[in-house]
This record gives structure tokens, C-alpha cells and sequence, in this order.
């Protein structure tokens, strides 16, 4: 017997019908980041393009809510624009991450022997080599821009995606119900695809969605370092790194945009640890 | 003019609710209970009788979310209920041991075994740093560990659990309390060691004068042990009295229930002398082999050995012979091989040497095709109920699934089919639409019965079916066993640790140990006039079959 | 366990030879013309001439065969030799030498900021939250929940951003810190804690969901039943079993850290490793990516290693589930294989 049980908090609330306030406010906040990325125009009627050199760095007012940068610019309607393309690129790298490493990872949990070590061995590698490292060869390779960040960090999540899928087929294809059905006379495909599938999705769901905020911070970062889309494009993490040269003076160039990137992956988090409990780390 | 001495421990009006998302939850409903010093008492219920909630309660140690919302409790005229954390957490260890239920896992895994004994010590201030390893080592002696000096300096893991166990009472034991507490000890162990650790426990506490509190769920383990038993149903105490009375003229309805159903003080058999062979009439005294559904040849199967080349030799020689109609059952401890012999006669395992003959057809070696036929005929029945079932399907798909893998009738044809199991053990067909998270441990096991039933094989394999079932439900479910039986003239091949439970059940016993045959013959035979010593062993330990006085 | 280290090497050296292949193959055989990029990354803005491609194509060996090119290359680096820096000349060994101590100092002070706080948060974590007794509280207190939360936040806010609002407080406002350079000791505590954030979130997740678990053990109880008191529940039971699995990640917090130096280090200017690298991927400078790619890569097996071999100290029970894991894993291929389909 344990003396510890599980805390009901969560589970109470969700029972009531009601949600704990954190989570409302980060469905909320992912909800507006959306509909700015979908449509930006209904947040602001400003060019994020359009120079104006007279207000250059003006602080936030009603006029500009995130104030100018140097060429006069608006800085809220060039965040607004800028959610488009780090959203896609974050999403551009997760779905690589998951089709990949998804397939992977079912490969080698059912397959086994050979096929399985062979599979480990590569993502020991992959995973040997710090995540934002192998990016930046990619990038050194492929080349800046959005796509090809959103690709390079894409590439960097397929080991992560392989090792969970794999230890959930595994853990799955090892359970009693999976071997009832082949005493029972299912074929192992059937076996496969009515019991093993079904039961290994849920966890690795919840790591995708773990791993959207991931990407982001990565994209990002990756932009940050000049490596995305080069200006003007507003993406997020080049407007943080633009902001730098007058961070002295003018603040909201740096801050804002960053406090934007940080809202959206606490929000992502938050909504991915209420639908499928803790987040995880790659299994070993 | 004599007064009545003042109980050790007086529990008056105990109510513990559970605080969940639905609201509270009644474990535990205006219990009263007195234990004397130095007397045994036992508290027997079953799976949700909230036995082991009292005992948490008792001590003030209830899980997070678990609160006392009545009563008191007593200890040698203190109220627990009123004292401070200090103090309680002073008289915890001190005047009232607790030895937990899980042997292996109530240790700390990374803190030798001595110095967890020392630590009571230490807590309570019965020794000083220097004495407190010397004294551990004592208690272990006690305890009964045998080369206690050696074993202090261990881990928990390189312990079996029976070791663990005692020391666990070492440790409850180490401040002399005049109480203990003992939560379910020896439910995860082997039958033979629970009988060796009760007889210690209770020569420990008649020696020091120390009062006993027992939970168990088996009443036969009461009827041996104690002096008074309390039943428990449903959270309320339902009878309380001098053991002996209790289990020979119970008053309440459960308790009766409860008597009945206990395997180990059973005394009927639930089968008739010889097997059923189907509708056929039964041909008693028939010589070997005619109605031989499958022989299994001197199976021998091997395991790689950690480190070494060598082999680890979990079953050696071991032949078995099942008739039609007829229930083998396999007894034997944890390590006996019992598991890997039902594995092998279902061909889930391959043997390393031997043969098995199916219906006078070898089927040591066969694949593919051929084994997938002979999935039509055998069939198997796991141990845990809980991990059976896949717990994404609904129950008519469960059971119907193998009228699926062998691509026989459409969908309504094998719905109607897997209703008509239903109801063949005695499931209400509402529960097709279920999934198992929704249904008992009882229940899941009769749906995989059903799944196994539904191609209409000649043989199951029972790995252990009923030991993850409370007792009242034991029985039930042996029932369904003993009459399906009689019905469709199916075999089985019981496996079990339970010689009481393979009493009521099985015509034929074998009785395996260290992957070794010692013993094999009618089941009454075995029962009453057992010739190996070992066998002899296994049927002394049963508890209930020597009620204290 | 004398068995289990040079199983362990030879999968560290594994790796290293993995890594290096990995990243030749991304940098040499992902682009089209490695030369051409790798010129047009020195000429800076400008456009190299023909003349200038063919010099660095015959300096690099370019014009030999690829599987020739690898195989000189590796045996070159097993020597310590990772060739040249395209942009600067420098030898790819010499330019990681000069910058590497810097960078070590800050990762040093991160990692014990970041092992500090850490053990601070998680253990006022688990403190607040409620312990078996008569009346028990349903769920920790608001303090406790909102400590529960923090890490989530460490987790969330990119590295960079973090830097840039430290310099923005600390520097520009109040003056306390420098917000550039590798100058004095104070030059390194902004530094040091913007790395320390993501690294520290990360561990205190790990510590508080692991004491957690281990709070719901069978063994706590039986600590509680003899009367001990919470923090010697938690100092002598929980710390160490909690430790476990937190030492298995390990490796990745190092992969955080490595990768979070090329961010603080370009953030505040410092000169290091990681704004090599930054500079490297900036000037597309092949054989100076190569090279930290693989210093990385050691970086990462080295520590793995330690903690490998540390781990059997900290818990008992490893040697023995290291040889049971692999009877198992032998067991259960060899029940698969005899298995019906």
C-alpha cells in the first residue's frame, strides 16, 4: 500500500466540469496565437513592411502596441505576421520529426533482432550529438532560411520520436492481452494493427505535443542566431536579434517579441501535459 | 468483584472517508474493535472491506486524500485521534510495530538491511550509534535470519521475499512495542515460507507478551492463528467473537458466505471421482491411454544463466498426461516451473528436449499452419485478469475475437455467438457493450473464460485463474470451471500454487518442485496420504487445518 | 562489472566514429558543392572567383574521390587533426583549444547553479506537499502548486530571451553586471545563469516527478510506521532513490548545456566555443562545423560514460539488473522465437 495518491486536483476538476485557470488562460492564449497566424489582419490594420522613419523607436503606446523599431515600422502588426512563419516552421519540423521517427520506431519494435538494433545504435548517435548542433550542420550545409531551419530542426526530433514509438510497441507487444491474441489464433499482422496500435499511440500523442513547443524554441533560436529568413521577414526569433543593437534604449524590441515565443510554449506545454498527463523525457 | 482489565487497544466508532472527484468515499464505517495484551486478533475481509484502511488508520498513516471522520482510537488508555504528530510519531515504532503487506518493496532499496533495523533504534533512542549495529543483528536473530551478522550488511533485492520479510518483523519488533500491527504478511509469499514466517510471528509474540493485530484475507490463517477474529464487509464489522465460535456457528450471512467459499477449509471436492468425457457415459476404471487427450513426454526446457555459459534448468523430465473431461492440475511454488510447463503444452514455449503428443498427433515442432489449428483446440487462461484483456475493446469484441481470427460467421453470427457465451458464464449480455475497465476482476475473468470457450476447444490451460480473485469470487468462478466441464466435456490443465484450491477442483494432481515431478495421482490420494516429503510440506502448510486453541 | 566498461567504451568510441561520419555526411555530401559554400562563406558578401574555388578545392582534397576523402579525413581526426579553419586558417583543433577553457568555466558555473537550485526547488516542492496522518489535506498548498509550476516557465522561455531581460535589468538598469565580455569574475554570473535556467528547469522537473514516485513507495510507509519524522524521510530515504533516474538524463542536460553555450555566448559576447560555432555556421566553415560537432559529441559520450559508471554506486541494485536485464532480454528472444505466430 502506498501512502501517496495520485493529486486530485486536476482529475477533480475535470470531473466537476471545471478547468483549473492555468489551463484556460494557455487555451486562450495558443487560440489568439492562431487567429493572429491565420489572419493577422483582424489584430492590426498596420503594414509589418511599411517604414516610417519620422516614428522611428517610439515606445508602446495605443498607437503602436509593441512600439517601432529603427526603420519605423510597427512593431505588434510585424509579431502579428511573424506568427504565421514560426508556427509552420515549428510545425514543418514536428511532422518531420513524427513521420520519420514514428515509422522508425514502429519498424523497429515489431520487426526486433537485427532490424531493432540497428535502428538503437542510430539514434544513440543522433542523440549523442547535442540536438542544436546537428541543426547548425544542416543549416551549414543546406543553407539559411525558414524552411530550411524548420527542416534542420525537424531532423534533430526524429531520434526522440523513434525511441518513444518503439518503447511503446515494445511495451505494448509484451503485455498479456497482446499475447492472449496470438494464443487465441490472430494473425500477427491483425494483432499489429487491432491491439499493438491502438494501445502506443496515446503516449506518443502526448509527446508530440510536448515536442511542438520544443521545435519552436528551436526555430526560434535558430533564427535568433541569423540563420532563418533574412530581413525583412519578421520571423520571431530574428525581430529578438534585430532588437539587439538599441536593446539599451529601446526595450520592447528584444522583450516582446521574446515574451510573445515564451507565452506560446508555456501555453503549447501547458494544454500537452493537461491532455496526456507529465511531459516526457526520451526514454533511454 | 473482578473488573475487566483495560483493553490495549479500544477502537470506538472508526469512520475514514476518502476524499475523490465524486465526493467522499465511506472506507471504513463505525468500527469497533478491542484487542487485549498479549492476544491475537484477526481481521478478515475480503478485496474492498477496508481492513487495510483501519490498519492504516490505526497508526494515523492514511494515504493523501484519506481523512478520519469519526470515532477513536484508544491505545493503552491514550487517544490517538487527540495526540500531536510529536507524539504519535513517538509511539510509532515504539509502543505499535507495523509489518507491511509487500515484503521486497517495503524495504529501502539502497540502504543495507542492518542499518534499516538500526534506524528504529536510532528514532526511538533504544541504542546509541556504536550499540545500534550489534543490537540489529540481534533482532535479525530473532527475526529468524539465519546468519544475521552476514545479511545486515545486504540489500533488500539480494533477499528472497521471506527474508524480507522477517526483516520486517525484525524491524517492528526492534523497540519492543506492545503492539503489532500486521497488514496481510505473508500474502506475496510461497505457501510453505508463509507458514514458516506465521509460526515465528506468533512465537515472537507469545514470547514478549505482545498483542497481535493480523489482516488477512484468508480465513484460514485466522482460524490457525488467533484468538478472536473480526469480519469485514463493505467497511462495517459484520461479526466478532472467539475464533473457534466464529468458523463454527457463524451468525452473519456473509461470514457463513465467506466460510463456505474458503478453499483451505473446504472439505468437499466440487468434481465427482472421475472426468466427464462428454455426453459419452462415463467408463470408470479404463486402463491409460484411452481417453488421452494430450501426453506430454519428458519436457525438459532450458534458459540461458546470467553470465556463465551454463543453462538455468527451469523444467527437467517432467511428463503429464491429460484425459478428456478430466482437470490435471500442476501445484507447485514460485521457481517449481509450473508456468513454463503450461507454456510449453500450449506451444507459447518451445521445449528444449521431449515430446508432446495432441490427440495422438505430435505437436512438438509444429508451425505455421498447423499450430494455427491447433490454437482451435488448445486455448489458455491467464493469471491476471487486470492485463488479459485488451482494454480498448468492448467485451463482445474480446470475445468474439476468435471467431474473427479464423474468419468464422459475419458480425451478427459471432455477436449472437459471443452472447451465447455470455450467458454460458453467467454474464448479463449488457456487459457486450463494455470495456473491462468497467468491470470486476470476477467479472474480466469470466469474460476471458468465455473468449477461451468460444471456439469449443478440447483443452484449457488455467495458468493460475483464480489466485488474483478475492475468495467469495474464487469460488464462483470455480464453480463455472466445474460445471462448464461437466457441460462441454472440455479438459483442463490448472495450474496453481494453492493446494486447496486444487482440492476442489482437480481429479488428478501433480505436485512440481524445482522443475521436478516429485509427486502425481488422484488429487485425494495426494490430500490425504501424501508420500513425498515436500508434498507433505505443501499440505501442512495449508492454513486452516489446525485451529489454535 | 569489470565485463560491463568495455562493452560501454567500445559503444562511447561507436558513437564518436558515428558522429563524425554523421556529420560528414551532412556537410560534405548534403550540399551540392561543398566548396562553393564553403567559399562563398569566407568571401563574406562577395563572390568568389573561379580561381579562388579551384585553389580551396585542391587545398582540401576536394578533387580526390569521396571515400578517399573520408577515410584521409578520419584518420586525420584520429590524430587530432580536423583540418582548417576556412575562414581564419587556423587549424579546426587549435581554434577549439583557445576557446574551449572559457566555455568550460561557464558550463561549470551553470551546472552548479543549475544542480543547486535544482535540489532547492524540488525538495521545497516535495516539502509542501501533504504526508500521510489523520486528516489529510487533498492536494499540496498554493505555495507548493505554484512551485509545482515553475519549472514549466524555466522550460518555456528561450535562452536568448532570458539573457537579453537579464542584461536589460541587471546591466542597463541597475548596474550590477557587465552585459558583454569574458573580463572578470562578474562578467560571469549573468552568463552562467541564463544557461543555468533551462538546464536547472529541466533537472528540477526530473527530481520533483522522481520524489514524487518514490514518495508513493511501500518502503516510505514502512519509514513512516516506525516513527520517522518527514526530513528523515526525505533526506534518508527519498534523496538517493530519487537520484536514480535523475542521473540518467544526465547526458541530455550536458547536450543543453553544450547547445545553450552558443546562444549565452553570443548573447553576451563572450568568447567561447559555442560563439565559434556560431561564427563557423555563420561563414558556412565546414571542417571548423565538423570539428565541434564532434567535440560535442565527445563532450556528451564522456559524460554519459561517468554517469554509467557512477550509477552502480548510487544504487545497489544496477550490477545485478544489468546481467538479469540481459538474461531477460536472451529469454524472452528465445521464447518469441519458439512462439506461435
Amino acid at each position: 500500500m502506498s501512502v501517496l495518491e495520485a493529486a486530485p486536483g486536476e482529475a477533480a476538476a475535470r470531473a466537476r466540469r471545471t478547468y483549473p485557470p492555468g489551463l484556460v488562460v494557455a487555451v486562450v492564449v495558443l487560440a489568439l496565437i492562431l487567429l493572429a497566424a491565420s489572419v493577422p489582419g483582424l489584430f492590426s490594420g498596420r503594414d509589418p513592411l511599411a517604414a516610417d522613419p519620422v516614428h522611428r523607436l517610439r515606445p508602446p503606446s495605443e498607437a503602436h502596441p509593441f512600439g517601432t523599431d529603427e526603420l519605423g515600422r510597427d512593431l505588434f502588426a510585424r509579431v502579428l505576421h511573424g506568427a504565421a512563419l514560426s508556427l509552420s516552421a515549428a510545425a514543418i519540423a514536428l511532422v518531420i520529426g513524427v513521420l520519420c521517427g514514428v515509422a522508425l520506431g514502429l519498424i523497429a519494435g515489431t520487426a526486433g533482432g537485427r532490424t531493432d538494433e540497428v535502428v538503437m545504435r542510430a539514434t544513440d548517435v543522433l542523440l549523442a550529438i547535442p540536438a542544436l548542433l546537428v541543426s547548425l550542420a544542416v543549416v551549414t550545409a543546406l543553407g539559411f532560411g525558414t524552411v530550411r531551419t524548420a527542416v534542420a530542426v525537424g531532423v534533430t526530433g526524429i531520434a526522440g520520436f523513434a525511441r518513444i514509438t518503439r518503447a511503446e510497441v515494445l511495451r505494448v507487444s509484451l503485455a498479456p492481452y497482446t499475447e492472449a491474441a496470438q494464443v487465441i489464433g490472430v494473425r500477427r499482422a491483425a494483432v499489429l494493427l487491432r491491439h499493438v496500435l491502438p494501445n502506443a499511440w496515446g503516449p506518443v500523442f502526448g509527446y508530440a505535443a510536448v515536442q511542438f513547443g520544443a521545435s519552436l524554441l528551436a526555430v526560434s533560436t535558430l533564427g535568433f542566431l541569423g540563420y532563418g529568413a533574412p530581413p525583412p521577414t519578421p520571423e520571431w526569433g530574428s525581430l529578438v536579434a534585430s532588437g539587439r543593437s538599441y536593446f539599451a534604449g529601446a526595450w520592447w524590441l528584444s522583450t516582446l517579441p521574446g515574451l510573445v515565443i515564451a507565452a506560446t510554449v508555456l501555453a503549447a506545454n501547458r494544454i500537452a501535459r493537461a491532455v496526456h498527463g507529465e511531459d516526457g523525457v526520451v526514454p533511454r | 468483584m473482578t473488573r475487566e482489565p483495560q483493553p490495549l487497544l479500544a477502537v470506538q466508532g472508526l469512520s475514514v472517508c476518502y476524499r475523490t472527484p465524486s465526493g467522499p468515499l465511506r472506507a471504513v464505517r463505525d468500527v469497533d474493535l478491542q484487542l487485549a495484551a498479549g492476544e491475537t486478533l484477526a481481521v478478515v475481509g475480503e478485496s474492498g472491506s477496508g481492513k487495510s484502511t483501519l490498519a492504516a488508520a490505526l497508526i494515523g498513516l492514511l494515504p493523501v486524500g484519506g481523512y478520519r471522520e469519526a470515532g477513536s482510537v484508544r491505545f493503552d488508555g491514550t487517544d490517538l485521534t487527540a495526540l500531536p504528530e510529536r507524539q504519535l510519531r513517538a509511539l510509532r515504532g515504539a509502543a505499535i510495530g507495523f509489518v507491511p503487506q509487500d515484503p521486497s518493496a517495503s524495504l529501502n532499496p539502497v540502504r543495507r538491511v542492518g542499518r534499516q533495523v538500526a534506524d528504529v533504534l536510532l528514532i526511538h533512542g533504544r541504542a546509541d550509534r556504536r550499540s545500534a549495529g550489534a543490537r540489529a543483528v540481534e533482532l535479525l536473530d530473532q527475526a529468524g535470519v539465519p546468519d544475521p551478522a552476514l545479511r545486515a550488511g545486504q540489500y533488500p533485492h539480494e533477499l528472497s521475499g521471506g527474508l524480507c520479510q522477517r526483516v520486517l518483523i525484525a524491524i517492528a519488533l526492534a523497540a519492543r512495542p506492545a503492539l503489532i500491527i500486521a497488514d496481510e504478511p505473508t500474502s506475496a509469499l510461497d505457501v510453505t515460507v508463509q507458514r514458516r514466517i506465521l509460526d515465528h510471528l506468533e512465537t515472537l509474540a507469545r514470547d514478549s507478551g505482545t498483542a497481535l493485530l493480523l489482516i488477512t484475507h484468508d480465513l484460514g490463517v485466522a482460524a490457525d492463528r488467533a484468538h478472536r477474529v473480526v469480519v469485514m464487509s463493505a467497511g462495517a464489522v459484520v461479526e466478532t467473537g472467539p475464533v473457534r465460535r466464529v468458523l463454527r456457528a457463524p451468525v452473519h450471512p456473509y461470514s457463513r458466505r465467506l466460510i463456505e467459499s474458503a478453499p483451505s477449509l473446504a472439505t468437499r471436492s466440487l468434481v465427482s471421482g472421475s472426468p466427464v468425457a462428454g455426453p459419452q457415459p462415463e467408463r470408470e476404471g479404463e486402463g491409460e491411454g484411452r481417453g488421452a487427450l494430450l501426453v506430454a513426454d519428458r519436457l525438459v526446457r532450458d534458459y540461458p544463466a546470467p553470465g556463465r555459459s551454463r543453462h538455468l534448468r527451469a523444467v527437467d523430465g517432467v511428463s503429464v498426461r491429460i484425459d478428456r473431461g478430466e482437470t490435471l492440475a500442476l501445484v507447485g511454488e514460485s521457481g517449481s516451473g509450473k508456468t513454463s510447463v503450461a507454456r510449453m503444452v500450449g506451444r507459447l514455449l518451445e521445449p528444449t528436449e521431449g515430446r508432446i503428443r495432441f490427440d495422438g498427433v505430435d505437436i512438438t515442432t509444429a508451425r505455421g499452419t498447423a499450430l494455427r489449428a491447433l490454437r482451435r483446440r488448445i486455448q489458455f487462461v491467464q493469471q491476471n485478469p487486470y492485463t488479459s484483456l485488451d482494454p480498448r475493446h468492448t467485451v463482445e469484441q474480446i470475445v468474439a475475437e476468435p471467431l474473427r481470427a479464423f474468419r468464422l460467421g459475419d458480425r451478427r453470427e459471432r455477436a449472437a455467438r459471443a452472447g451465447e457465451l455470455l450467458a454460458q458464464v453467467a454474464l448479463p449480455a449488457a456487459l457486450l457493450r463494455r470495456r473491462p475497465a468497467e468491470l470486476s476482476g470476477g467479472q474480466r475473468q469470466r469474460v476471458a473464460l468465455a473468449r477461451a470457450l468460444i471456439l469449443r476447444p478440447d483443452l484449457v490451460i488455467c495458468d493460475e485463474p483464480v489466485s488474483a480473485l478475492d475468495v467469495s469470487v474464487q469460488d464462483q468462478i470455480l464453480r463455472l470451471l466445474v460445471s462448464l466441464q461437466r457441460e462441454l466435456g472440455v479438459s483442463y490443465l490448472f495450474i496453481s500454487h494453492d493446494l486447496a484450491v486444487v482440492r476442489q477442483i482437480a481429479h488428478r494432481t501433480g505436485v512440481l518442485r524445482a522443475g521436478r515431478l516429485v509427486e502425481t495421482g488422484a488429487t485425494e490420494d495426494i490430500l490425504t496420504s501424501p508420500t513425498d516429503p515436500y508434498t507433505k510440506e505443501l499440505v501442512d502448510a495449508i492454513p486452516g487445518s489446525r485451529p489454535r486453541d | 562489472m569489470a565485463r560491463y566498461l568495455p562493452r560501454r567504451l567500445m559503444h562511447a568510441a561507436f558513437v564518436l566514429w558515428a558522429a563524425f561520419t554523421v556529420s560528414f555526411g551532412l556537410l560534405y555530401l548534403l550540399p551540392a558543392d561543398p566548396v562553393s559554400t564553403m567559399a562563398l562563406g569566407s568571401a563574406g558578401g562577395g563572390v568568389p572567383s573561379a580561381e579562388q574555388i579551384a585553389e580551396l578545392r585542391a587545398a582540401y582534397g576536394f578533387d580526390r574521390p569521396l571515400p578517399e576523402q573520408y577515410l584521409s579525413r578520419l584518420t586525420d581526426a584520429l590524430h587530432g587533426d580536423f583540418g582548417a579553419s576556412v575562414q581564419t586558417g587556423q587549424s579546426v583543433t587549435g581554434l577549439i583549444a583557445d576557446a574551449l577553457p572559457q566555455t568550460l568555466q561557464l558550463a561549470a558555473a551553470a551546472l552548479g547553479v543549475a544542480l543547486l537550485g535544482a535540489l532547492v526547488v524540488s525538495l521545497a516542492t516535495v516539502r509542501a506537499l501533504p504526508l500521510p496522518s489523520w486528516n489529510g489535506r487533498g492536494s499540496a498548498s498554493w505555495f507548493g502548486r505554484g512551485l509545482r509550476s515553475l519549472p514549466a516557465v524555466g522550460v518555456s522561455a528561450p535562452g536568448f530571451w532570458v539573457g537579453l531581460m537579464l542584461i536589460q535589468f541587471f546591466s542597463f538598469r541597475w548596474k550590477l553586471f557587465p552585459a558583454v565580455g569574458n573580463d572578470d569574475r562578474s562578467g560571469l554570473v549573468l552568463p552562467a545563469l541564463t544557461l543555468a535556467l533551462p538546464t536547472g528547469a529541466i533537472l528540477t522537473q526530473v527530481l520533483t516527478r522522481s520524489m514524487i514516485t518514490v514518495l508513493g513507495e511501500p518502503y516510505i510507509q514502512t519509514a513512516l510506521a516506525t516513527g520517522a519524522g518527514p526530513i528523515r524521510v526525505l533526506v534518508r530515504h527519498v534523496l538517493r532513490n530519487a537520484a536514480i533516474p535523475a542521473l540518467t538524463v544526465g547526458g541530455l542536460l550536458v547536450g543543453e548545456l553544450v547547445a545553450g553555450a552558443v546562444t549565452v555566448e553570443t548573447v553576451f559576447s563572450r568568447t567561447g566555443v559555442g560563439r565559434a560555432t556560431a561564427t563557423a555556421v555563420s561563414t558556412q566553415d565546414i571542417p571548423a562545423v565538423q570539428g565541434l560537432v564532434v567535440l560535442g559529441a565527445l563532450v556528451f559520450t564522456l559524460v554519459s560514460l561517468a554517469l554509467d559508471l557512477l550509477l552502480p554506486l548510487v544504487d545497489p541494485r544496477i550490477a545485478r539488473t544489468a546481467r538479469i536485464a540481459r538474461s531477460a532480454r536472451t529469454a524472452r528472444t528465445a521464447r518469441t522465437a519458439g512462439a506461435s505466430r
